[in-house]
């Protein structure tokens, strides 16, 4: 049996999950606890996009008349507002998608169905998930339930909240410069970045093709690790979909760190961190030494430096190309801040923007041999800055936009850049009273080894047991 | 909006914001213009008899998950 906490929603993914298929606890009754968790905390943190009750109840008294032997059987999720399924609403927080209601199924969400999850409610997000901050013009901003007047981190903004919040057990964000890992980052859970075509982007909002993946958010590395063997593996729906075989995540999982190898980076990623946050690192360092890891400096590519701008320009192209009609024909419809960033892209000749897609080769193979040829993970911080409050970051297309986008992606870009699995983990709280941080990287395909690293410093340090209080929030202004 | 005031709105908007005279991509450390950044990084002298190299690379260097 499960020990169970008063309300279902404190529970981990893993206990739910293991606590519905016991029948310790109905589908229904976890189903209605957390449809009450999302309306009443979105008052303060504006984590809903849309949530249909009646449709929501449905689904949990169908789980429950006919329990399944799915990982995820009757366990109630919701997702940034982006995947698509048929005949519901999908708005990608703009003003562009309002009412837009898709004819397909999203391939990550069809294999959440088919591992038994119940798919409850639509989280908001930044407008077409182009923005690291969390800000929104159009749906407003998604608050940080550490802190409501700081930021979520973006774009995946209401799935990082949400999930901190307990208002959900997991949900899906899409990451393409840093929009699952940051959210993680600033709302304190564990979000994981895929290896480019790990996990299906057919029925999903595209916003760079060549950069977007989809990855998990939820309250710690074993949760993490189950929703991501589910929504795993090679689909034919999706072009780029990588035909690798996925393994399975949760058998090493408990291994411990004994015997891997960590590098920490001596370049690029400390480059301009606040000294709190390195400390808060450095001590992160010395609980996975703790942990049996061992630990080595690694030198990277200089073109490294050069990764974080070539994901903005790569992205900034690709969603202009996908953006153009509307922006000439409704261009007053979208937020300021989205349509100077995708207007940046009509100014890349074509001829750089392919040099700038084949320069991932040759830095990958570089950073391949200079990085795992001497150690099986790379540990960084995941931000080299505070999490600043929603009012200071809120620039829109002013001139200060640019740099502060880049010092917010600073250490996720370069991830996107060489496609590689990151896994961003909180490290407990800063002075400020907001989360801190780390981020592992591993090998194409290998995240796996990011688990068993994560986990290990999850058993050390326990900081998902730790919750936000919703009595200090008050509503959103 | 027309298609003329949209190339106003992103010139008068962008060029202040990113672009900056086509110096679009960091002006937080560089101001370099993107034929610079692409260049600086090793872009340009690709002469590549496999230019979708990267995703075959990617796989390429995935571990073997049966043997772990």
């Amino acid at each position: 049996m499960t020990d169970l906490p008063s309300n279902p929603c404190d529970a981990t993914l893993t206990d739910i999950a293991a606590a519905i298929a016991a029948g310790q606890v109905s589908s229904s009754e976890v189903t209605e606890a957390s449809i009450e968790r999302l309306k009443s905390y979105s008052d303060a943190l504006n984590l809903l996009a849309g949530i249909d009750e009646g449709d929501a109840m449905r689904q949990a008294k169908e789980a429950d008349a006919n329990p399944g032997r799915q990982p995820l059987s009757g366990v109630p999720l919701a997702h940034k507002d982006m995947f698509y399924r048929p005949g519901r609403m999908s708005e990608c927080g703009s003003k562009i998608r309002k009412g837009f209601v898709p004819d397909q199924l999203s391939g990550a969400l069809k294999r959440l169905d088919n591992a038994g999850a119940l798919d409850i409610a639509r989280l908001n997000m930044v407008e077409f998930a182009l923005g690291v901050t969390g800000h929104n013009e159009i749906t407003g901003n998604v608050r940080n339930p550490w802190n409501p007047l700081h930021i979520t981190g973006g774009s995946s903004s209401a799935s990082g909240a949400a999930v901190a919040a307990r208002a959900t057990f997991g949900a899906l964000g899409s990451d393409t410069g840093g929009s699952v890992r940051l959210p993680a980052a600033c709302c304190g859970v564990v979000g994981m970045k895929v290896t480019m075509g790990r996990v299906s982007r057919f029925g999903a909002m595209p916003l760079s093709h060549t950069l977007d993946t989809i990855g998990p958010l939820t309250r710690t590395v074993t949760d993490n690790a189950l929703m991501l063997s589910v929504i795993a593996g090679y689909d034919a729906d999706d072009a780029s979909s990588a035909n690798v075989a996925v393994g399975d995540y949760m058998r090493g999982i408990e291994e411990g760190a004994k015997g891997l190898k960590i590098g920490l980076p001596t370049s690029h990623f400390m480059e301009g961190i606040t000294d709190e946050l390195a400390a808060r690192f450095q001590d992160a360092v010395e609980v996975m030494k703790k942990a049996g890891a061992e630990i080595v400096d690694v030198d990277l590519p200089d073109a490294i430096q050069y990764s974080n701008a070539l994901t903005s320009l790569i992205t900034a192209t690709e969603g202009a190309a996908i953006h153009q009609h509307w922006m000439e024909t409704r261009g007053d419809e979208y937020g300021k801040q989205t349509f100077a960033r995708f207007a940046g892209g009509f100014a890349t000749p074509a001829t750089r923007y392919v040099q700038a897609l084949n320069l991932r080769t040759a830095l990958l193979a570089e950073f391949n041999e200079m990085v795992f040829g001497k150690v099986d993970a790379l540990m960084t911080p995941m931000m080299v800055m505070d999490i600043p409050t929603i009012k200071e970051t809120d620039v829109g297309d002013g001139p200060n936009a640019a740099a502060m986008l880049q010092r917010v992606g600073h250490c996720s870009r370069p991830v996107n850049f060489l496609g590689l699995p990151g896994l961003s983990m909180p490290t407990g709280f800063a002075n400020s009273g907001l989360p801190s941080s780390i981020q592992f990287v591993g090998r194409p395909f290998d995240e796996a080894t990011l688990y068993r690293l994560g986990r290990a410093y999850e058993r050390e340090t326990e900081w998902f047991k730790t919750a936000p209080d919703p009595g200090a929030w008050g509503k959103v202004a | 909006m027309t298609g003329d005031e949209v190339f106003k709105h992103w010139m008068q908007n962008v060029q202040a914001v990113d672009l900056g005279d086509r110096e679009i991509m960091d002006p937080a450390r560089s101001g370099k213009s993107v034929g610079e950044i692409v260049r600086d990084a090793g872009g340009g002298l690709v002469f590549d008899t496999e230019p979708a190299r990267y995703y075959k690379l990617l796989r390429e260097l995935a571990p073997d998950v049966s043997g772990k």
